[in-house]
């Protein structure tokens, strides 16, 4: 046995093993599990086979496509405000300019809500946008001699509240990722572009961002995905998966609802797999669109 | 020459300014937690957290509950460092 573990042939797969075990265990067979559900009608102890009538039903279901709407909306919005506004924060922690003690300070600052949970983080915003005229965001916007607003019963409102949550916590996070992308490109790519007489502006469009290209696949996939599936900050924003007229309800929440709330996992388990699909589809055209799968020879 | 030195002087001015007013936005809400812990939980729910701290209706009640009654925190604080040892085991 001792022979064959050590053996050339069979190292690597031992090696990998753990991997393959766990990929499969807590991936594969959910996924697959909740594909074959999701053609299922479940009630306690019984499953019938229905075919596509989950997805038949789902389509025609004016929620789902709130829900779908609203995640979209939300995966567009974090996407203009999570991508940019990181990467010129990135790009000035990273100038010459501002040195030592400050700039660790503002690193740290931008860094610490990435490190506050989302339940801690979803209640102080719910409180912070309270109805109340000294509630905090009603006192900042009265400072602007603006009238209180009703931040959470609104829905262009309470998507501004979602939205400032979402950039509260994830600037840090997407601003280190750009950092280090920053930190990754040779010094001497600049200096040669200074001897050539290039000005901060040409240097920043030439050679920063498409030497920044990886990072930027990689927090637009995460950003696609964690858009799509957001659930927690609406369901800690609103105190539960019950938001008035559905003004926070999210692909996930509707997952929640019908497969927890209201025991239909059959058709919970279709809602999943439409965003598994979602997700997917997008997510491969856009790696396909910056050209994640192309070769190295090719590029 | 003079002209381009009081540029860059600017430049960087500004850049501290934006970065200190967006830093202490960031941090604003962890103040008023702080600010909140000495209030009333009925209170922050009906008035909301703010960055006032109201000296005549603020008190500790709050810190002494959380270390006295029914010793609630060294529940989970022990929790969260029971978790905490089995996520630095793992990788292991």
């Amino acid at each position: 046995m001792k022979k064959f573990l050590y053996s050339r042939k069979a190292a690597p797969y031992v090696f990998i093993l753990p991997f393959v075990v766990t990929f499969a265990v807590f991936w594969l067979v959910p996924l697959i599990k909740s594909g074959i559900m999701s053609t299922q009608k479940i009630l306690p102890g019984q499953e019938t086979f229905i075919g596509i009538d989950n997805f038949t039903r789902l389509f025609s279901d004016r929620i789902f496509l709130i829900a779908v709407g609203n995640s979209f909306k939300y995966m567009i919005f974090t996407l203009i405000l999570l991508i940019p506004i990181p990467m010129i924060l990135a790009c000035l922690v990273n100038s010459k300019l501002v040195r030592g003690r400050f700039k660790n300070i503002f690193k740290a600052s931008l860094f610490i809500p990435a490190l506050t949970s989302v339940v801690v983080a979803g209640t102080i915003f719910r409180l912070m946008f309270g109805e109340m005229d000294t509630a905090l965001m009603n006192q900042f916007i009265g400072l602007f001699g603006m009238e209180p607003v009703k931040w959470l019963k609104g829905a262009a409102t309470g998507f501004v509240a979602l939205l400032t949550l979402a950039c509260w916590r994830w600037w840090g996070v997407n601003m280190m990722y750009f950092l280090s992308g920053l930190q990754s490109i040779p010094e001497d790519y600049y200096e040669a572009a200074s001897i050539d007489g290039a000005t901060t502006w040409q240097k920043f469009i030439k050679i920063t961002v498409p030497q920044l290209k990886p990072t930027f696949v990689y927090v637009l996939t995460i950003s696609i995905y964690g858009g799509l599936a957001m659930f927690n900050e609406s369901y800690m924003l609103y105190q539960g998966n019950n938001s008035p007229n559905n003004i926070g309800l999210t692909i996930v929440g509707y997952l929640y609802r019908q497969g927890i709330e209201k025991n239909d996992m059959g058709y919970a388990s279709a809602v999943g797999v439409v965003l598994l699909v979602i997700v997917l589809a997008i997510n491969i055209t856009q790696l396909v669109a910056t050209g994640t799968f192309k070769k190295e020879d090719d590029k | 020459m003079k002209t381009k030195k009081s540029g860059k002087l600017a430049v960087k001015i500004l850049m501290i300014v934006l970065m200190a007013v967006i830093g202490l936005m960031i941090l604003l809400p962890f103040w008023a937690i702080f600010v909140g812990t000495f209030q009333e939980g009925n209170m922050l729910v009906r008035y909301g957290l703010n960055l006032s701290i109201n000296l005549s209706e603020a008190n500790l009640d709050n810190w002494v509950m959380l270390f006295t009654d029914s010793g609630d925190y060294f529940t989970w604080f022990s929790t969260v460092c029971s978790l905490l040892c089995c996520r630095l085991w793992e990788p292991c």
